[in-house]
């Protein structure tokens, strides 16, 4: 009889689980504890390694989801010797599908999807119009072109996402993932204004700054205040600074693949019903001129906790 | 219309106790199904890896799953119940669920051991598992690098 089936009386004999045991209680625990608890001994770091435990991380659709790379199924596949492999390469590697228009990847600590919509799988109004809109190739974009905003009055982006692509019992957050060449104009006091929502329906609305210097600039209109006190021009600066910053609840920061992101809103996905998701952001109040915005696309991943 | 008589096996504990069980809610467990299609004719079935105390339980768990009546809720219910015993004997019948191929009871068990796993620390596991660190001071290092998202 081999080692592992020896009769036990009772655990107090302290028999080892075997392998395949530790392997299946692993593999509902999750990646980020699979992975911490690959510390224990070898034999949980071999379980840890299972393709079994991998499988149950992945998401159940990650076939379907490879079918649409760009690059092809077996392409993808080909290059990895196990599930883990696969799964670290998702979460640091996003691979393009639908033609260009979506890139996927997962969540580490999770195994949750992500998506990115590129800006060409966007609604960009004015977007088709080469004196406002321009669509170029750039260097560190996923995808294959990005919208470089050359001067609108009107801004308006809108994305939409099925709910049943994601993965349910997820709060999820959207971001316009976005950068610029020279300076980003037009949105220094004016910020824009992002909604997220079931499609048809009224959405959670919030102010957004798309201006990279807007926080600094907003604590910074403070001390004018100070200064010029008794000075009529306090007046000018506590208006433009009031009406910007004292609305705004979202400011870009700057990602590790060096984009700048800015939050637009969130949403629950429970599984049970597919639903659009509509998000968007626009500014068509002020009337002023705006360029300066490049845009690769609007990512939605799971919310940081 | 008259139903054909259930068979009813013996199923012997590695201490010699006897467990009567119907055939039809024994064969969940795979090891049981095996012998019983092969023809198995002993007057009680051995089972050396599976004490009384375990025995009890597997056929508590067993009977529970087998009845067409109970909901997939109330399943959830006596599972969520079931589960509450002591860590040790959490492993012991993961133990028994493996040697038995108890594929129910088996998830049921696994689930509740990584809802701990979840919240002890490395140390902590090798405590509750009782097993030594095999691991040498070199390896361990390099396993705590190669995994220090994890960690963080």
């Amino acid at each position: 009889m081999e080692r592992n089936t020896m009769s036990v009386e009772s655990y107090n004999d302290f028999q080892a689980l075997p392998e395949g045991c530790i392997a299946t209680a692993l593999s509902l625990t999750s990646p980020k504890d699979a992975c911490r608890l690959s510390v224990v001994t070898p034999t949980f770091r071999s379980a840890a390694e299972s393709d079994a435990v991998w499988e149950r991380f992945l998401p159940p659709d990650y076939r379907d989801i490879i079918l649409r790379s760009v690059d092809g199924y077996d392409s993808v596949l080909a290059k990895f010797r196990s599930k883990k492999e696969l799964y670290f390469h998702l979460c640091d590697n996003p691979i393009i599908i639908d033609g260009g228009n979506k890139s996927f990847s997962l969540d580490k600590g999770t195994g949750k999807k992500c998506f990115m919509l590129a800006a060409r799988d966007l609604l960009i109004v004015w977007g088709d119009t080469p004196e406002y809109w321009r669509w170029i190739p750039y260097p560190e974009s996923r995808f294959p072109e990005v919208a470089e905003l050359l001067d609108v009055c009107w801004f308006e982006i809108r994305g939409k996402i099925n709910t049943s692509m994601l993965s349910s019992g997820t709060t999820y957050a959207a971001y316009l993932v976005f950068t610029s060449k020279s300076g980003i104009y037009g949105f220094e006091y004016q910020p824009a204004e992002a909604t997220v929502g079931i499609s048809g329906q009224d959405g959670v609305k919030r102010t957004v700054c798309l201006d990279p210097d807007g926080e600094q600039r907003h604590r910074y209109q403070i001390v004018p205040r100070r200064i010029f006190f008794n000075h009529r021009l306090a007046h000018i600066y506590r208006r433009r600074g009031d009406l910007a910053s004292e609305r705004i609840t979202e400011y870009p920061k700057v990602r590790a693949d060096k984009w700048m992101e800015v939050g637009l809103g969130e949403f629950y996905v429970d599984g049970e019903q597919n639903l659009d998701m509509e998000i968007s952001l626009t500014e068509t109040k002020g009337g002023n001129w705006k360029n300066g915005v490049v845009i690769q696309g609007i990512e939605i991943r799971p919310k940081a906790e | 219309m008259s139903s054909p008589e259930e068979k009813t096996l013996i199923l012997k504990s590695s201490d010699n106790e006897e467990f009567l069980v119907k055939e039809s809610v024994a064969v969940q467990c795979i090891t049981i199904k095996n012998l019983v299609e092969d023809g198995c004719d002993l007057d009680a079935i051995p089972l050396l890896n599976v004490d009384s105390k375990n025995l009890a339980w597997i056929i508590e768990f067993m009977e529970k799953y087998a009845d067409s009546t109970s909901t997939d809720a109330e399943k959830k219910d006596f599972d969520t119940e079931f589960v509450k015993k002591p860590f040790n004997d959490v492993l012991g019948l993961i133990l028994a669920a493996n040697y038995l191929n108890f594929p129910a009871l088996m998830d049921v068990m696994c689930d509740a051991c990584a809802n701990e796993m979840k919240l002890w620390s490395v140390e902590q596991v090798r405590e509750k598992f009782h097993i030594q660190n095999d691991y040498t001071e070199e390896e361990e290092k390099a396993v705590r690098a190669e995994n220090f998202w994890a960690f963080e």
